[in-house]
């Protein structure tokens, strides 16, 4: 198991040097260096003069009289020692300091509206399942079609035209205390719930086909007690790697809806990196970003193990079932039931199997 | 009326007739029908029309028929557990009260309680993510039997009466960590575990290798001789004869017989019983007690290991294909996998060879690599004289031509969005062989000669039934007039009287076009239907190679013994089963050791010369016997 984590997170170490290696590439092709700025005067750099001389340090790590290379060098070396330097437009502040606060506020949106989604979509999607091709089942499947093809800002809107214009409940826009958050958190959580919702329908639907259910009913579970004990629960593993993502990218902010109400998280902080072409935000934010998601990605396969028996199981002896090249000296049930078990590596050969779905289905031959 | 009791079998006048619901049934089924209705129309299907019979209590009755006939989803109906779309009418009495129409947590209770259920496969039966302990205990808890300490124990106690060791540490495990003959066990385990009176088995063995077969079903009888009477669903006749005391037939929701198993056997009443009982395959394994003696041990030449052996070559007869010391080994992460080790083989012109294993023992392996499908680690495969390893580009693919495959689904090895003729003449297409016209009459031409007939040329796969898809997949393999066909399980899919149909099919094609052919097989009773020679593999090594006729006859590995002895005849008299247990116990012995050629034409693998074979075993109706 720790040797499991210590390979995904060499992998993640690497791919995280990969990204920054195509990010600063992209960004030395695109017009517009720290020295282009300088010469224009452009207002993409902050006050250079004032405090303690930042523009002499910023020109000093970014000028054209540095190669890239270097340039390159001193911010990754910053990233690992969590010092990556101030920023073209805030000389003043650092690129950690910065993002530091934006993430606070995109975490304190984020973790609300996964909360959110989850609490809205499981139930949704559960009774759609249960009541499939009844009224329940049509009437929120067309909903939550119509809703995820609708963009989430568009909600914030109408949540502010409804419960901050007309009924005067909520601040328009803004970041000053719990009530500035009720409008993004439901804005950031609609199309979540409407995916998350078609997700849990169809996996509920697929685990109400397996036979396991049928042998939990004969056995004389009444269908509550199957359905919450066998079901849901097995039908709620696969969407694990749903949520990790969207809990990503929510936590990486969203950019329309951030920038909409004015609220300084992430997204807008990198809006607003991309807009005056401030590179070492720029690489910050793209390196966080890249991060967390990589983060939630190994997040998420660690509890699809904890969730899953077979997964875990997978990850524990991290070596596929090996067959003994002689049986001759296995006792007899043994070998009578190795050789009901050797079907599971016959066909696959050297490759392993991807999924619990395709173990399970090779473990036995199915004959008629 | 019947006796529906094997303890009177002398009642039994051979005529069938309906067992009337009677007092001391445990289970009487009348007139039981159900239908689905479809979502959003008013139109229902008609499943089961109108299933009755019954069972004593302690009884056993096998209800038989072929996939769609009803069989689970009338005994589904009983229990409740169908979806709502099912309309379920009639009467099944159980212990006196009817479980059609009976309130909801009453039904709970004699689903937990009274009648327990099986599955064919254990796998998907229990969740994959719960343990066992969780699995067996639930519905204890459930019904307020036992809970906490005690259930656990009671849970102990099932696993180890089905036989599963070590039940204190296995009862921890999850499902995937058991072994296919331990997962169908601990099912088991988890039906009986609350005491139930009546087991429901729904082909519980279908996918279970023969020897795992025999066994759980020993396992079964031994729960029936504690007093829990079955109703066995199955499609086997032998399974249901090895159990069973009654029969009832069903076809198409109806049942077309209901007689005792003994009079069932020797004269069947309805058309269709006799039907299902000419299409099975029975293996015949037994040399009466008088052929013994005549048997020609003189015959023995005893010749010791050559260094390369050639088991196979019959006669004069030109090789086709010759296979030497073939070996795959797959490399994983976690280590070698060994699926072919030491082969050796040869096919004949004309003559086919079938290769027996249980599942693992690298017959597909096989398969795969004497059509190079998958390059081999070792060894030579010639074909005709090439040497088909080193075929490579242009000389493989025209290589290739002369070697086809059937594979055991055919339903996936067609492709579904072309009609049948375009699957047929693909392989033409392919090797670009003739003008389109000329393709589409070799394509009718194909069709015609596996049983399909021009007028459906046209028709999708999925329009036409397992048996028929099977014909065009073996219409689609000669297309190329193949001089070998490789057979992976072509008929393991198919219903028992599908099956007949294509094996006579593949017979009859082999004598009209002089195929040779590799038959791949579970089944021993196709192979020596098929057959002229036959290899039985065990852990990816032959261990005897003989003719049919000897093989089932005069079978020397203790592999293939036990092969034999976990078959199950439909008519001819069940061995001992003393005999058959001793002999599945026998198995893992010499897997060691070189081919030894005892008799001409007959290598098993062994440590010992081929000198103590002068008195070979013989598998006679009493079992294995020292000639």
């Amino acid at each position: 198991m720790l040797a499991y984590v210590a390979r995904r997170l060499v992998r993640l170490v690497l791919s995280l040097i990969a990204v920054s290696i195509i990010t600063f590439g992209l960004l030395q092709l695109v017009p517009g260096s720290f020295s282009d700025l300088a010469e224009v005067g452009s207002t993409a750099l902050g006050d250079q003069t004032s405090g303690d001389g930042g523009g002499d340090s910023l020109a000093s790590r970014y000028g054209d009289q540095v190669p890239a290379w270097e340039q390159y060098a001193r911010f990754m070396t910053g990233l690992v020692q969590w010092d990556m330097g101030p920023t073209f437009k805030y000389p003043q502040s650092s690129v950690e300091e910065l993002m530091g606060e934006a993430f606070l506020v995109s975490l304190s949106l984020a973790v609300p509206a996964t909360l959110l989604t989850l609490l809205v979509a499981i139930p949704i999607g559960m009774v759609a399942a249960v009541k499939k091709d009844k009224l329940a089942d049509y009437g929120s499947i067309f909903t939550l079609t119509t809703i995820q093809a609708l963009p989430g800002y568009l909600f914030a809107l109408v949540l502010v035209l409804v419960f901050s214009v007309g009924l005067g409940w909520l601040p328009v826009r803004g970041w000053a205390g719990p009530e500035y958050m009720v409008i993004p958190v439901v804005a950031l959580a609609v199309q979540p719930t409407a995916m998350l919702a078609r997700y849990v329908r169809s996996s509920m639907l697929e685990a109400l086909r397996d036979e396991y259910v049928v042998a939990a009913l004969a056995k004389g579970g009444s269908r509550r007690t199957v359905l919450v004990r066998h079901v849901l629960r097995n039908s709620l593993i696969p969407l694990v790697t749903v949520v990790g993502p969207i809990f990503a990218a929510l936590a990486t902010g969203t950019v329309f809806v951030e920038v909409l109400l004015g609220i300084p998280g992430l997204g807008r902080l990198f809006t607003l990196a991309a807009r005056t072409r401030d590179m070492p935000l720029l690489m910050g934010t793209t390196l966080f970003f890249a991060l967390i998601l990589m983060v939630m990605n190994l997040i998420v396969d660690l509890v699809y193990g904890l969730l899953d028996p077979r997964i875990r199981h997978q990850q524990r002896t991290s070596s596929r079932w090996r067959r003994p090249r002689r049986a001759g000296l296995l006792p007899a049930s043994q070998l009578v039931d190795s050789r009901t078990q050797g079907g599971r590596d016959d066909g696959g050969g050297g490759s392993e199997t991807p999924s619990p779905d395709v173990s399970a289905a090779d473990g036995t031959e199915v004959r008629r | 009326m019947t006796s529906a009791h094997a303890a009177a079998p002398a009642n039994v006048t051979g005529a069938a007739c309906v067992p009337e619901p009677r007092e001391s049934a445990l289970l009487s089924v009348s007139d039981l029908r159900v239908s689905f209705t479809k979502p959003r129309s008013a139109h229902s299907t008609e499943v089961v029309a109108g299933l009755s019979m019954s069972v004593p209590a302690g009884g056993s009755v096998a209800i038989v028929g072929e996939s769609g006939s009803g069989k689970t989803v009338s005994m589904r109906a009983m229990l409740g557990v169908l979806p709502d779309t099912a309309h379920v009418t009639g009467e099944a009495l159980f212990e006196g009260r009817n479980l059609v129409g009976m309130p909801e947590p009453d039904l709970r209770r004699i689903r937990g309680t009274g009648i327990g259920m099986i599955f064919q496969n254990a796998m998907s039966a229990l969740n994959p993510t719960r343990t066992l302990k969780v699995q067996l205990t639930e519905h204890l808890r459930w019904h307020g039997i036992a809970s906490g300490a005690e259930a656990r124990r009671r849970a102990v106690d099932a696993l180890d009466r089905v036989g599963i060791p070590d039940p204190e540490r296995r009862i921890r495990m999850y499902p995937f960590q058991l072994s296919g003959g331990q997962r169908q066990r601990a099912m088991i385990a988890m039906a009986i575990v609350a005491g139930p009176k009546l087991l429901i088995a729904d082909e519980p063995t279908t996918a279970l290798d023969v020897t795992v077969q025999r066994q759980v079903l020993d396992l079964l009888q031994d729960l029936r001789r504690d007093g829990l009477a079955i109703v066995m669903i199955t499609h086997d006749l032998g399974v249901a004869r090895y159990l069973c005391d009654d029969i009832v037939v069903m076809r198409h929701g109806q049942v077309v017989e209901n007689a005792s198993m003994r009079s069932f056997i020797s004269a069947a009443q309805h058309g269709y019983s006799q039907h299902l009982l000419d299409t099975a395959l029975d293996v015949t394994t037994a040399v009466g007690e008088n052929d013994i003696d005549d048997d020609p041990v003189e015959d023995v030449t005893a010749t010791t290991a050559l260094a390369h052996p050639s088991p196979g070559v019959g006669g004069d007869q030109a090789e086709l294909l010759v296979v030497r010391d073939l070996a795959k080994v797959f490399h994983g992460r976690g280590g070698d996998v060994t699926a072919v080790t030491d082969l050796s083989l040869t096919i004949p012109r004309g003559e086919t060879i079938g290769v027996i294993g249980e599942s693992g023992s690298g017959k597909s392996t096989l398969a795969r690599l004497i059509t190079r499908l998958t390059e081999p680690t070792a060894g030579d495969i010639t074909f005709g004289g090439t040497d088909v390893l080193r075929l490579s580009g242009k000389r493989l693919k025209a290589w290739r031509r002369q070697v086809q495959m059937v594979f055991q689904n055919p339903y996936g090895s067609l492709l579904p969005h072309q009609t049948v003729a375009a699957n047929v003449v693909e392989p033409l297409r392919v090797h670009k062989v003739g003008t389109k016209a000329w393709r589409r009459e070799r394509a009718l031409e194909l069709l015609t000669m596996v049983g399909i007939p021009e007028s459906r040329a046209d028709q999708y796969p999925r329009q036409f039934s397992g048996g028929q898809q099977q014909r065009v997949a073996i219409a689609r393999a000669l297309a190329l007039e193949p001089a070998l066909l490789v057979c992976d399980e072509p008929t393991s899919a198919l219903d028992v009287s599908i099956q007949a149909q294509v094996l006579e099919l593949l017979q009859d094609l082999k004598e009209r076009l002089g195929l040779s052919m590799l038959f791949i097989t579970h089944n021993l009773a196709v192979a020596q239907r098929l057959c002229d020679r036959a290899i039985v593999m065990a852990n990816g090594c032959v261990v005897e190679v003989a003719s049919t006729d000897t093989l089932f006859t005069r079978p020397q590995h203790p592999y293939t013994q036990a092969l034999l002895a976990a078959v199950l005849p439909i008519r001819a008299e069940l061995p001992p089963r003393s005999g058959v247990t001793a002999a599945l116990d026998r198995v893992p012995v010499e897997q060691e050791g070189d081919l030894v050629e005892i008799t001409a034409g007959h290598w098993v693998r062994t440590k010992r010369s081929a000198d103590d074979f002068a008195k070979p075993q013989v598998l006679t109706q009493k079992g294995l016997t020292q000639a």
